[in-house]
C-alpha cells in the first residue's frame, strides 16, 4: 500500500486475488475521491468483502497495488467489518476507549470520541453495559462506533445495515449523511435501495469484475434513454411469446411467469405495438406499470440475474 | 502505552470470562488434595502387608506379626498396615489387583521350627514366603521393611548377631519425607502448566471473534500484544503457584527451600508455558480446536514433565557435568527437577544454575518461535 497526494482519496490499480480455483477479485480498477460516498454494490460472492480487505490492508493482493492519500496510514482507515466484531466482555466505552488507544489517541479523547459516538448511535444508555448484553442491531451500532472511534480519513462500511431493525437502518442512514463530505466512505452493500439513497457514486461489480462505475444517473442511463414498463397478462409468459414481443420492444425479458419488463423511449408507440401483439395472440391484460429504470435494472441488463439471485 | 492498554484489556476480559480461568486456577490445587488423598497422605506412606497366618496357634508366628504392625518412621507414625486372610488365593488376588504390596505367608512349622532351633540350635527355621508385584514400587519398600523386621526379631530371640545393621534415611531435607511430598514439586509445576489454557484462549478468542481484524488494522505490533498477553499470564501463573502452593502447606507439606528461587524459576516456566500456547495457537482457530487439539501439548507436557508418574530418564548428553534427559526438551521437565531440588533438598541457586539457564533458554526459544509462528498465521496480510 503506497501514498498517492491529490484529490483522490484511495485508489486500486489491478487488484487479483484468488483462493485456490476462485478468482474471487478479478483485475478490479477504482479510484474514490475525497468526501466522496462510494457505493459498492454487487450480489453476495461478487467479490465486495474480497476487495474491501485489500482496500484497506487485511489481505495481500495476488497482483495490482492500493494507492491511498495519507501520510498516517494507519490512522487513515476505518473498518467496520461485514459481521458484528466486538470485545464481548468489554463494556461499549471500554472498548472503544481501547480501539482509540491502539491507533495513538490519548485515552481522554478516546473516551470523548466513544461518548459523543455512542450518543449519535443512539447508544449513550448502554455506555457502561457488557457489549454481549446488547441486542443485534445495538451490536452492529457499536460496530460502526468502533470502526470510527480513531476519526479515521476514510471508512470502509461492509453491509453496515445488514441485520438492522428499520429504526437503526434509519440512525445509521441518518449518520453516514451527517459525516458524508467530511470524510471518505466507502459502503458495500447488495441493497441497491440503500446504495442509491446514499452514494455519490457507484460501482457495481460481479465475479470479482467492475461491471459499470459513476453516479447513480450515469449509471441508469447506461441502459438507455427511456423508462421501464412492465406487463403483466393473465395466464404464463410463454416461450413462443418472446420472440414476438423482441421484434417490437428494445431490452425486453421476462420478471416473473406473469410478467415481464422492456426500456421504451418512444413509449407512446412502442406501447401501440405491444398491444398490437397481446390483442393479436389473444392474451389478457392483468397490469400495465411504468417507473424509472433503477440499479436492480441496470444490474439485470448487465448480467441477465437479479442482485439477489 | 499500547502493551498496557492491551494488558488491562485482557487481563479484564479474563476476569469477566471466569470459567477458564477459575479452571485454571483451582484445577492443580484439587490435584493436591487429590494426590495426598490417593498417596494416604494424612500419616506416614503405608504400606499394606496381607498375611496369610498358618502357624495361628503359634506363639513366634503372632509376635512377629506384632513386630511389623509396630514398624515406625522417625514421626513415630506406623508404615505397615498389616492385614490378615485366611487363605492364599485372596493375598494373590490383592496383590494382582493393587490393593495390598505384599503377601506373606507364615508356614504352618514355623513356631515348631523355631521351638526346635531355640532347644537344638537346629536349623533351618522353617521359610516365610513373600509374594508381590515387582512393577509396584511399594512392594519392593513393604519387603524391605519387613525383611529387615524379621531378621532384627530372629536375632533378638535366638542371639544370632546379625552381620549388618542397616538405618533407613531419606534424601533431601531433615524432616521425614512422605510419598506425596516428592511429588508435591511436579504438582507446582502443573499448576503453570495449566496456564498453556488461559494464555492461549486469550489469543484465539480474538482470533475466532474476528477482532484481531480490528488489532491488526490497528497495526499493533506482535511485540505489544504477545508481551501484554505474557504480563497477564505470568500473574494468572503467580496465582496457580500460590494457591497450589498454599494446597500443600494445608496438607501439611514443609519445605525449608528458597520460596524466591521457586518463583523465579516458576516464573520463566510460565513463561515457557506462554511460548508453547503461542505455538499452539498457530495451529487453531477456535475455542472448541483449543479444547480439542490444545489438549495435545497440554498431556505432552504433563506426562513428559513427570506431574503424573515418574517416567524413566533417558541420558541424550552431558553438559559441564550436568546430565541432559530427552524430555529435557521441555522447560516444565527440567523445572520439575529444579523444583524438587529446591524444596526437598534445599538448593541454592549455584546447585540449581544449569537448570535455571535450560529453562531461560529454552523459554526464550519457544517464544520467539511462537511470536514468529503467531504473527504468520494470525497477524499477517
Amino acid at each position: 500500500m503506497t501514498s498517492i497526494s491529490n484529490s483522490i482519496a484511495i485508489r486500486a490499480d489491478n487488484l487479483v486475488k484468488s483462493f485456490g480455483s476462485l478468482r474471487a477479485v478479478d483485475g478490479l480498477s477504482l479510484s474514490i475521491n475525497k468526501g466522496e460516498v462510494f457505493g459498492f454494490l454487487g450480489p453476495n460472492g461478487a467479490g465486495k468483502t474480497t476487495s474491501i480487505k485489500m482496500l484497506c490492508g487485511l489481505l495481500r493482493p495476488d497482483s495490482g497495488q492500493v494507492h491511498i492519500a495519507s501520510n498516517k496510514l494507519k490512522q487513515s482507515i476505518g473498518v467496520c467489518p461485514q459481521s458484528i466484531v466486538v470485545w464481548e466482555n468489554m463494556t461499549c466505552i471500554e472498548q472503544l476507549v481501547f480501539m482509540g488507544e491502539m491507533y495513538g489517541l490519548s485515552h481522554r479523547k478516546a473516551k470523548i470520541n466513544g461518548i459523543e459516538l455512542l450518543g449519535v448511535l443512539g447508544l449513550a444508555s448502554k455506555t457502561n453495559s457488557l457489549a454481549k448484553n446488547l441486542s443485534g442491531g445495538m451490536q452492529r451500532r457499536l460496530n460502526i462506533c468502533l470502526s470510527l472511534v480513531h476519526e479515521p480519513e476514510i471508512l470502509i462500511l461492509d453491509e453496515p445495515q445488514a441485520g438492522l431493525d428499520p429504526q437503526s437502518r434509519l440512525l445509521v442512514r441518518e449518520y453516514i449523511n451527517s459525516i458524508k463530505s467530511k470524510i471518505t466512505i466507502i459502503l458495500t452493500t447488495h441493497d441497491m435501495d440503500e446504495a442509491e439513497k446514499l452514494s455519490d457514486r457507484i460501482c457495481i461489480i460481479d465475479h470479482g469484475k467492475t461491471l459499470i462505475t459513476g453516479t447513480v444517473d450515469e449509471i441508469r442511463k447506461s441502459i438507455g434513454k427511456g423508462d421501464i414498463f412492465e406487463v403483466e397478462i393473465d395466464g404464463k409468459v410463454k416461450d413462443d411469446l418472446m420472440p414476438l414481443l423482441k421484434t417490437v420492444l428494445k431490452s425486453v425479458r421476462i420478471e416473473d411467469e406473469h410478467t415481464i419488463a422492456f426500456v421504451a423511449e418512444d413509449s407512446q408507440d412502442t406501447i401501440l405495438e405491444l398491444m398490437t401483439v397481446i390483442r393479436s395472440n389473444n392474451i389478457v391484460l392483468r397490469n400495465f406499470k411504468m417507473r424509472i429504470a433503477s440499479l436492480e435494472d441496470v444490474f439485470i441488463n448487465l448480467t441477465g440475474r437479479r442482485l439477489r439471485e | 502505552m499500547k502493551l498496557i492498554s492491551f494488558f488491562i484489556k485482557t487481563f479484564t476480559e479474563n476476569l469477566r470470562d471466569w470459567k477458564i480461568l477459575i479452571l485454571a486456577l483451582v484445577f492443580a490445587p484439587i490435584f493436591v488434595y487429590l494426590m495426598y488423598a490417593y498417596m494416604n497422605g494424612s500419616g506416614a506412606p503405608a504400606y499394606t502387608v496381607t498375611v496369610l497366618n498358618l502357624d495361628s496357634n503359634g506363639s513366634y508366628s503372632t509376635e512377629l506379626i506384632e513386630r511389623w504392625r509396630k514398624v515406625a518412621n522417625a514421626e513415630g507414625k506406623t508404615v505397615l498396615s498389616v492385614q490378615m486372610i485366611d487363605n492364599a488365593e485372596t493375598g494373590k488376588s490383592r496383590i494382582k489387583n493393587k490393593s495390598a504390596d505384599l503377601f506373606i505367608t507364615i508356614p504352618s512349622d514355623f513356631s515348631t521350627s523355631f521351638s526346635k532351633y531355640l532347644s537344638e540350635r537346629k536349623r533351618p527355621l522353617s521359610a516365610l514366603v513373600s509374594y508381590g508385584d515387582p512393577s509396584n514400587i511399594k512392594y519392593l519398600m513393604a519387603a524391605s521393611f519387613c525383611d529387615y523386621t524379621s531378621f532384627g526379631y530372629v536375632g533378638e530371640k535366638t542371639g544370632i548377631e546379625i552381620p549388618l545393621n542397616i538405618k533407613f534415611e531419606t534424601a533431601g531435607t531433615t524432616h521425614p519425607q512422605r510419598e506425596f511430598d516428592l511429588f508435591f514439586p511436579a504438582l507446582l509445576v502443573f499448576s503453570l502448566i495449566m496456564v498453556i489454557f488461559t494464555a492461549a484462549a486469550t489469543l484465539i478468542r480474538e482470533v475466532e471473534k474476528g477482532t484481531m481484524a480490528r488489532l491488526v488494522l490497528s497495526k499493533i505490533s506482535p511485540f505489544e500484544m504477545l508481551g501484554a498477553v505474557s504480563i497477564n499470564q505470568l500473574i494468572i501463573g503467580t496465582i496457580c503457584l500460590l494457591l497450589t502452593y498454599f494446597a500443600g502447606l494445608s496438607v501439611g507439606y514443609h519445605s525449608d527451600g528458597s520460596l524466591w528461587l521457586l518463583f523465579v524459576i516458576g516464573m520463566i516456566t510460565c513463561f515457557s508455558v506462554i511460548a508453547i500456547s503461542l505455538i499452539t495457537a498457530y495451529f487453531i482457530k477456535t475455542m472448541f480446536g483449543l479444547l480439542t487439539v490444545g489438549c495435545f501439548p497440554f498431556f505432552i507436557l504433563m506426562f513428559f514433565s513427570d506431574c503424573m508418574i515418574p517416567l524413566p530418564k533417558f541420558k541424550i548428553l552431558s553438559i559441564f557435568g550436568n546430565p541432559v534427559y530427552i524430555n529435557d526438551v521441555l522447560p516444565t521437565a527440567i523445572a520439575t527437577r529444579a523444583f524438587n531440588k529446591i524444596l526437598n533438598y534445599n538448593a541454592k541457586f549455584s546447585d540449581i544454575s544449569f537448570e535455571f539457564l535450560l529453562i531461560l533458554i529454552l523459554s526464550i526459544l519457544y517464544f520467539a518461535i511462537g511470536v514468529i509462528l503467531f504473527k504468520k498465521k494470525h497477524m499477517s496480510t
